[in-house]
């Protein structure tokens, strides 16, 4: 019996002007799940509910099979967290931080750290108060990634990255994921890069999870409908449109559960499908977290 | 379910990844190599804090024996020096810079941290004061005849300057806010000159100061306790509180 990576089950935290609001997911072991959401809809509550940095109100988490907090240091033994507001000491070198990491984790990889350095290009003799922002986020996915953690939790780790950076920190993510027992959680609001890795997307908006699943399901579920609507046709709504929005006589929908039958529905009503699209997961995101608004009236 | 406080009481039941059997761990507060490991960090942090001040000590040492009060002024400064660069640097730099994320990110509890942080930073202050008290005693046995009758103020002095230091350290962790810090700093350098003026003004302390005997009148082992329960107290308080925080970040 394998047991998920992270089960967050109805996990509440209330703060003055903020609530995270029962939230429920899984990650199951070797996958990869992209947490979306905008700014202040409680990703990086989550993760440091996950990490225990923040205790939950109620609610189970659970770490690779540890309760937490309680279980909180077997359960970080095998988690590598990096964050983009986390800091490493200024005033240390780089090898310094290796060697202070080194000792704690049994499983550091010396070959693994020493091919990171080339392909990052940092040098463990350089002082950490004098990297540039990509080299000091560089730095700290070195020092969790060369431990060999068994699961990854990344809190907006791409935030601030120049495109080259953020291609090499990229492309080290997807090697890791070629060991099958690797889970990642990946923070973000660049949809691009969630696209790029993730096999899960959870969108989270306002301390809620709004929608959850696999990414192609998203992809597959998601299209945008381009409409020609004549003078006095009514359009229906049928199940599967999250939105309608008409203007004259053109009208865009937007089906979170698509199927050819809607095409009939609105065809069968007046209107002619001039296309179907599929949509990138920023337009799904949005797509959704605004449905989502709008059906509790917010 | 609840959670929150209520489950770091709780003893812990992990469940072992590939078996899914139910495991129990130890409790995580006795986790002393990790402890240790910390505290290393910090005093490699705090290095040059160290060193500085143990010089600065030496330096203001040698201008007591030439010209008493301008060193002894400068003594009690560095340790003031010492003791607020220590509680700043290792406590408030750390949660405004951030790194304490990457601390609390690695397999450490709340309670090891503070554990460890504590630890260090009394390592810190006292390697230097106990340095320059013995090198202030070497330098008292120079003198003929020894001047031996300073020693119990000197120790309640040290007394004050730790009592002072536990505080801050106490309430840097609880607050972990600028302005406390500020307003912590202010408090415990006011106790300095109000020390000087009223215990040595005290019966069985003042009239044994210049004289060749260590008087320890029991004044001064009053001061002395009072100041050692005024650590051991801001200490303590400052786990009790950290054991029921329930966000750390």
């Amino acid at each position: 019996m394998t047991v998920p990576a992270i089960e967050f089950s109805e996990v509440s935290k209330r703060y003055d002007f903020f609530t995270l609001d029962a939230i429920s997911l899984s990650l199951e072991r070797g996958q990869i799940m992209g947490l979306v959401g905008p700014n202040g809809a409680g990703k990086s509550t989550s993760i440091r509910i996950l990490m225990s940095l923040v205790q939950q109100d109620a609610g189970e988490v659970r770490v690779l099979g540890h309760a937490m907090p309680a279980g909180q240091v077997r359960a970080k033994a095998d988690i590598g967290f990096v964050s983009d507001d986390m800091r490493l000491f200024g005033t240390a070198t780089l090898g310094w931080h290796m060697g202070f990491v080194k000792s704690i984790y049994p499983g550091w990889d010396d070959a693994y750290a020493a091919r990171l350095l080339k392909r990052f290009y940092l040098r463990p003799e350089q002082t950490i108060g004098k990297l540039s922002h990509g080299e000091r986020v560089k730095a700290a996915l070195l020092l969790v990634l060369a431990r060999r953690p068994r699961l990854l939790v990344l809190d907006e780790p791409t935030a601030g990255l120049d495109p080259v950076a953020r291609h090499e920190v990229l492309a080290e993510f997807m090697e890791v994921l070629a060991d099958d027992e690797r889970s990642i959680l990946f923070s973000s609001h660049n949809t691009v890069d969630v696209e790029q890795i993730s096999d899960q997307i959870t969108f989270i908006d306002r301390g809620r999870v709004v929608d959850s699943n696999d990414k192609e399901v998203f992809l597959e579920r998601w299209r945008r409908l381009s409409l020609d609507v004549p003078a006095g046709t009514s359009l229906p709504a049928p199940a599967g449109v999250a939105e309608v929005a008409r203007e004259g006589h053109a009208a865009l929908v937007t089906a979170n559960d698509y199927t050819p039958e809607i095409d009939a529905v609105f065809e069968q009503a007046g209107a002619k499908v001039r296309a179907v699209q599929r949509m990138t997961l920023e337009e799904i995101f949005i797509a959704n977290v605004m449905h989502d608004r709008k059906e509790r009236g917010e | 379910m609840n959670a929150s406080t209520k489950t770091s009481a709780n003893p812990e039941r992990s469940t072992d990844l590939s078996t899914g059997a139910a495991t129990s761990a130890p409790r995580a507060a006795t986790d002393l190599p990790m402890i240790r490991r910390l505290v290393a960090k910090d005093l490699y942090l705090y290095r040059w804090f160290i060193l500085g001040a143990t010089l600065a000590g030496l330096v203001s040492l040698y201008v007591t024996s030439l010209h008493g009060v301008t060193g002894f002024i400068l003594f009690l400064t560095t340790l003031a020096a010492l003791g607020v660069f220590i509680a700043m640097y290792g406590i408030l730099v750390e949660r405004k810079e951030k790194t304490l994320l990457f601390v609390l990110s690695l397999p450490v509890t709340p309670l090891q941290y503070t554990a460890a942080k504590v630890l260090a930073a009394l390592i810190a202050f006292l390697v230097p004061v106990l340095v320059l008290a013995a090198v202030a005693l070497g330098l008292n046995i120079a003198f003929d005849p020894p001047p031996n009758g300073e020693i119990p103020f000197t120790v309640i002095t040290f007394g004050l300057f730790l009592a002072n230091f536990c505080f801050l350290v106490a309430l840097l962790l609880i607050t972990g806010m600028e302005i406390w810090a500020v307003a912590g700093i202010l408090l415990t350098n006011l106790t300095i000159p109000l020390f000087m003026n009223v215990v040595t003004g005290l019966p069985g302390i003042g009239e044994h100061i210049r004289g060749p005997v260590a008087v320890w009148s029991p004044t001064v082992l009053s001061i002395l306790g009072i100041e050692l329960f005024v650590a051991v107290l801001a200490l303590a308080v400052a786990f009790t509180v950290q054991s029921r925080r329930t966000d750390f970040i």
